[in-house]
């Protein structure tokens, strides 16, 4: 019996899509892991495919793997119940112990079979990104099979035995799916934080003991680790581990037995008690039936409709235990920084409002996209799950009464969340004496800049839904759709016009305000705003009306659907996306300059590989400085002129002198006597000055910096922080022109240096070497110089603020 | 009232559920029998705008139904063969609801619709209980409900009886005629019983094709004198049934009763009154002996 429902649960999982596409997921995420030296998992300098670095792939994958042992052993657990399968089963003369548990363990052998495809991706992957060049040849080292063996049967064997019996337990005990899944998103997140807030030396010595992966006693045995280790040694099974391994294990089949309801036939359902009906009931109805008029159907009233619909639906949203669990979990984790407020150096913050917006805004990350995600394709789909559909779509309603109500029930229920974290940070201001609650600052910060976007999200996700044939293609769309946003800077589409409802940041700060910053936010916002609109209208048109319609014949009835109206909207938010988009395109692009990270990179690259080689030529040291800085903080424009004089620290003559541009700067010049620029290089940010006559150590100049800098329209990323409307703060270095090679532009990651055929950096200058000795911490010609400043600014401005 | 001209649909898996169904149906009721699979569930939803015919089209008292389905749906009761409800909400609510989806946007005449409806369907003393926990003839009733919410001119019931014990069945049959006068009720099923019991017009529908169309006491006549019918063992049945046009065999009293479709009695057989049950055999047999030829 054991066997034959072992081997009945390998061949159904084997048949079942959800086996493949799992498989091809965790293999695909260990393979890509372990292709490219993105995420070090064994730290950096460790081989991707070293002992260490498949260990702690591994321990990671086992986390995940929770949700892997979910959709596996816990739908194998309630698939009878669930199928109402129960009843035939149960009345052959089966012995249910060997029946479940055969049931369970071959389940959970499928889990083990799944979770093969992670040493088999870190294997293929780290030989992938060798062979393409993803990986460096120091970052991959011999293949061994113990390398894998060892960590996939100590850690994963156990670990998944652990969770296998946990959700199985969960399963039989509330029977949905469901609740197993909340159950696997609240252990998951308790993991997270118990994991955060036990890493202290502390609880070292029970950390070894109670962590269920194991990671625990694998941190404290490989603490000491040098890379090397990391590389060759491999992990025994002894000591702490050893323990670790057998008090779960034992845990886990206890758990199993005892919590599994092994001996369990069918539960049998409560009788409903005999129901009486009271002669006043039964007159009434007789009363109705020859009384009561049937009214016609007055047509179609939207707004009525749509009140009833919505605070139906939120009902719906809100009253669902994974929402009420999603959100109790969000606000514990929201707690958290708010009693142990940690700011920078380890000094408390302040609770002032700036600082709890910020806590507020934490937790739309991760959460709210799994809850939008979730809930769009439950709302979305709900008519149809529940078997209403039918009926409701043949009612005589507008398609948008549906859409208008589901997402505004699902926004509703997360702006919920953002006013039950505000009621939290405002008691704790209240509490903490913090009077000035600024609500007007909470206000636009979390509805403006943190919630709006979530409602586009929320817009697409539906969007999504509806476009596709089944809730599962659609959240699988999403999802993919938040895959590709996270993935696609590294492809060069960092613009956050190709990032739908995100806009340019805006940071806050008190003293500044929203500065400049809102001005690109607003564009980006009217930008996603409009599509958002565009989708919104398309969505309900497209609505899901019948059983089995297709897109193609759904899109047949689109104008229909859409109204005149509708369509003259669309039409007009087209245009306004179009446009803002152009404006976007236009001050970013063309008024301003967008670099991607990839192309800064190769400028930093050329810029070393053509000017490293001076990076010890002499240069000038300034020793007097006059500055008159005119400030015109409104505009965020400034002109600044230095009159210097100069020397020749060093003992040979100056010919030529490397010049680094100013950042922002609109245009700046370098006069000197005896010399001028002869070549400029703004693609390197750099110039070339050339003197007619050398400067001679010792000698004496004069010559004059100056640079006006003024923004003109706005920036996608990397707007200037320095100047701006109500306060300048700017460093001589970043306001002038400096002299000599610029370390700054230098790329520092060791990889990257390689990648582009860069030597490694020097950490520091050879002991020996003499000719740095007398030079300073700043570099090259640097000591005490005589400065003078005069800063021109606004009258009202320099004496308010 | 409702004219359905050519009407055709294949699914995307390459079944042909509907195949030029052409009907014309006036006030009163109108049964639609057919075997499981004929295509009648398919022939409801799409009269009920849920689905989309790739040829053909259909009217309803001036409505073209692909081309404006909200107009039609205003005019509309829907009982789907198979449906469900949302889950802890009560019969009362639930009816409420569906009444302001439904047009009905009066308060005093939203209750009093929803009342009147839950006591015809005998629903009222259970009126406070979650529909999701009803027993599959409750529910039943309750879709009987919800589909006569704004007095329809448009009727359609599919397998409405199904699940319903005979005293319920009765009370709905009288309450189907006397709404039946002043609109079309289109009631769909494989108990030929109903049919006979209720409608004065009738199609038999097979392989998404109308084979048949007609007043049941009509078409009965016609087979007048052409039906016989013999009991005996099974193994003798089994014996006779390759050689005779046998267009039904039931069991009465341990025994097979074959019905036979012949100009002449057979060796043996009694003449018997025919029934609708015979006719709609009849049509199917013939049917399939001519999908066979």
């Amino acid at each position: 019996m054991f066997f034959n429902m072992l081997a009945f649960e390998l061949r159904y999982f084997v048949r079942q899509p959800s086996f493949y596409i799992v498989s091809l997921m965790f293999f695909f995420m260990a393979f890509f892991i372990s292709s490219s030296s993105k995420f070090p998992l064994g730290g950096a300098n460790v081989h991707m495919n070293s002992p260490f670095s498949i260990m702690m792939l591994t321990i990671t994958f086992c986390v995940f793997a929770m949700f892997l042992v979910v959709n596996f052993v816990a739908s194998s657990a309630i698939r009878n119940s669930e199928s109402k399968m129960d009843e035939l089963v149960f009345s052959k003369p089966v012995n249910p112990i060997p029946y479940q548990t055969g049931r369970f363990f071959g389940a959970y052998l499928v889990v083990l079979v799944v979770f093969l495809t992670v040493p088999l991706g870190v294997l293929l992957g780290s030989q992938f990104g060798l062979s393409v060049g993803w990986l460096d040849s120091e970052l991959v080292g011999p293949n061994k099979f113990v390398y894998y063996a060892a960590p996939y049967f100590y850690i994963a064997v156990p670990s998944l035995l652990v969770l296998s019996a946990i959700f199985n337990s969960v399963a039989v005990y509330f029977k949905t799916m469901m609740s197993v899944y909340v159950a696997a998103v609240v252990i998951f997140i308790a993991y997270q934080i118990a994991s955060a807030y036990f890493d202290d030396l502390a609880f070292r010595n029970i950390v070894v003991y109670a962590d269920p992966f194991g990671l625990g006693s694998l941190i404290d045995l490989t603490r000491y680790w040098t890379v090397s280790d990391k590389n060759t040694e491999v992990l025994t099974l002894s000591g702490d581990l050893l323990v670790n391994r057998i008090l779960w294990v034992v845990l886990g089949l206890a758990m199993f037995v005892s919590l599994g309801k092994l001996s369990n036939r069918i539960v049998a359902k409560k009788q409903k008690k005999q129901f009486v009906v009271s002669t006043f009931v039964k007159n009434k109805q007789a009363a109705l039936i020859s009384s009561a008029k049937n009214y016609k159907s007055k047509g179609v009233s939207t707004q009525s409709q749509l009140v009833m619909r919505s605070l139906f639906e939120l009902k719906q949203v809100i009253f669902s235990a994974p929402f009420m669990i999603l959100a109790g979990v969000s606000i514990v984790t929201l707690m958290i920084p708010l009693f142990a407020p940690i700011g920078a150096y380890g000094t408390t913050n302040w609770p002032i409002t700036a600082n709890m917006v910020n806590i507020i805004s934490g937790i739309s990350g991760l959460f709210l996209f799994v809850i939008i995600a979730f809930y769009s394709a439950e709302l979305v789909w709900r008519e149809r799950q529940s078997g209403m559909g039918d009926i409701v779509d043949s009612f005589p309603v507008h398609n948008s009464v549906f859409w208008v109500s589901k997402i505004l029930a699902l926004i509703t229920a997360i702006s919920g969340l953002f006013i039950v974290g505000m009621i939290l940070t405002i008691t704790v201001q209240l509490f903490k004496g913090q009077f000035n609650l600024e609500l007007g600052q909470y206000l636009f910060r979390i509805v403006y800049l943190s919630l709006l976007p979530l409602i586009m999200l929320t817009v697409l996700a539906f969007f999504l839904q509806i476009i596709s044939p089944n809730k599962y293609v659609g959240m699988g769309l999403f999802i993919l759709y938040y895959i590709v946003q996270m993935v696609m800077d590294s492809y060069g589409f960092e613009h956050h016009m190709y990032h739908f409802s995100k806009s340019s940041s805006v940071p806050y700060s008190d003293i500044n305000g929203y500065g400049h910053f809102l001005q690109a936010a607003h564009w980006y916002t009217l930008y996603w705003g409009a599509l958002s609109l565009v989708l919104a209208i398309v969505g309900f048109a497209l609505w899901h009306r019948g059983p089995s319609q297709t897109l193609r014949t759904r899109l047949s009835m689109l104008r229909y659907n859409m109204s005149l109206k509708g369509q003259v909207i669309v039409c007009v938010s087209a245009l306004v996306f179009v446009g803002a988009g152009y404006n976007i395109y236009y001050n970013t692009r063309v008024l301003n300059e967008f670099t991607t990270s990839d192309a800064f990179q190769d400028k930093q690259v050329s810029y070393e590989k053509q000017f490293a080689q001076y990076k010890d030529l002499a240069v000038p040291m300034v020793t007097d400085v006059d500055l008159t800085v005119d400030i015109y903080p409104k505009k965020r424009a400034l002109s600044a002129v230095a009159k210097i004089k100069f020397t020749n620290t060093s003992n040979e003559p100056i010919s030529r002198v490397l010049i680094s541009s100013p950042q922002h700067a609109k245009s700046w010049d370098v006069t000197m006597a005896g010399g001028k620029i002869v070549e400029k290089l703004p693609a390197l940010y750099s110039a070339w000055f050339e003197f007619d006559q050398p400067l001679m150590p010792n000698e004496i100049r004069e010559g004059q910096l100056s640079v006006t800098r003024e923004h003109t329209g706005f920036t996608d990323s990397g707007s200037d922080t320095q100047l701006v409307a109500n306060g300048t703060f700017i460093n001589n270095w970043e306001l002038f022109p400096n002299f000599g090679y610029n370390r700054r532009l230098q790329v520092a990651d060791k990889f990257e240096r390689r990648k582009h055929d860069l030597p490694e950096l020097e950490r520091a200058n050879k002991l020996e070497d003499s000719q740095y000795y007398t030079q300073s911490d700043f570099g090259q010609a640097t000591g005490f110089i005589n400065f003078k400043a005069t800063v021109i600014c606004d009258h009202a401005w320099l004496f308010t603020k | 009232m409702l004219s359905i001209t050519g009407l055709s649909k294949t699914y995307d898996n390459g079944v042909h559920a509907l195949q030029g169904v052409d009907l014309s149906i006036g006030k009163g009721m109108f049964g639609l029998l057919g075997p499981n699979g004929a295509g009648k569930s398919s022939l409801m939803r799409t009269i009920a705008t849920l689905q989309s015919a790739d040829a053909g089209s259909i009217t309803f008292d001036g409505i073209d139904v692909f081309k404006d389905p909200q107009a039609l749906r205003q005019r509309l009761g829907y009982l789907p063969q198979d449906f469900g409800v949302y889950s802890r909400v009560s019969a009362y609510d639930l009816l409420d609801h569906m009444a302001v989806l439904k047009g009905i946007h009066n308060k005093a005449e939203r209750k009093e619709s929803v009342e009147g409806l839950l006591a015809h369907t005998n629903l009222y003393q259970h009126r406070s209980k979650a529909v999701s926990g009803f027993s599959g003839g409750m529910r039943q009733r309750f879709g009987i409900a919800q589909a006569l919410l704004g007095d329809p001119d448009l009727l359609i019931v599919d397998e409405p009886t199904a699940g319903l014990d005979p005293e319920e069945r009765n009370r709905f049959h009288n309450l189907l005629v006397s709404l039946g006068e002043q609109k079309v009720v289109i009631l769909s099923t494989h108990i030929v019983e109903d049919v006979a019991e209720l409608c004065p017009n009738m199609a038999v529908l097979a392989g998404g094709k109308i084979l048949l169309e007609g007043n049941p006491i009509a078409l009965t006549d016609k087979l007048q004198g052409q039906i016989w019918r013999k009991a005996m063992s099974q193994e003798e049945a089994q014996e006779l049934e390759p050689q005779l046009p046998v267009i039904s065999k039931r069991l009465f009293a341990g025994q097979t009763i074959l019905h036979v479709l012949a100009e002449q009695a057979p060796e043996g057989f009694q003449p018997s009154h025919a029934n609708l049950e015979d006719v709609y055999f009849s049509t199917l047999l013939n049917h399939r002996n001519s999908q066979v030829a």
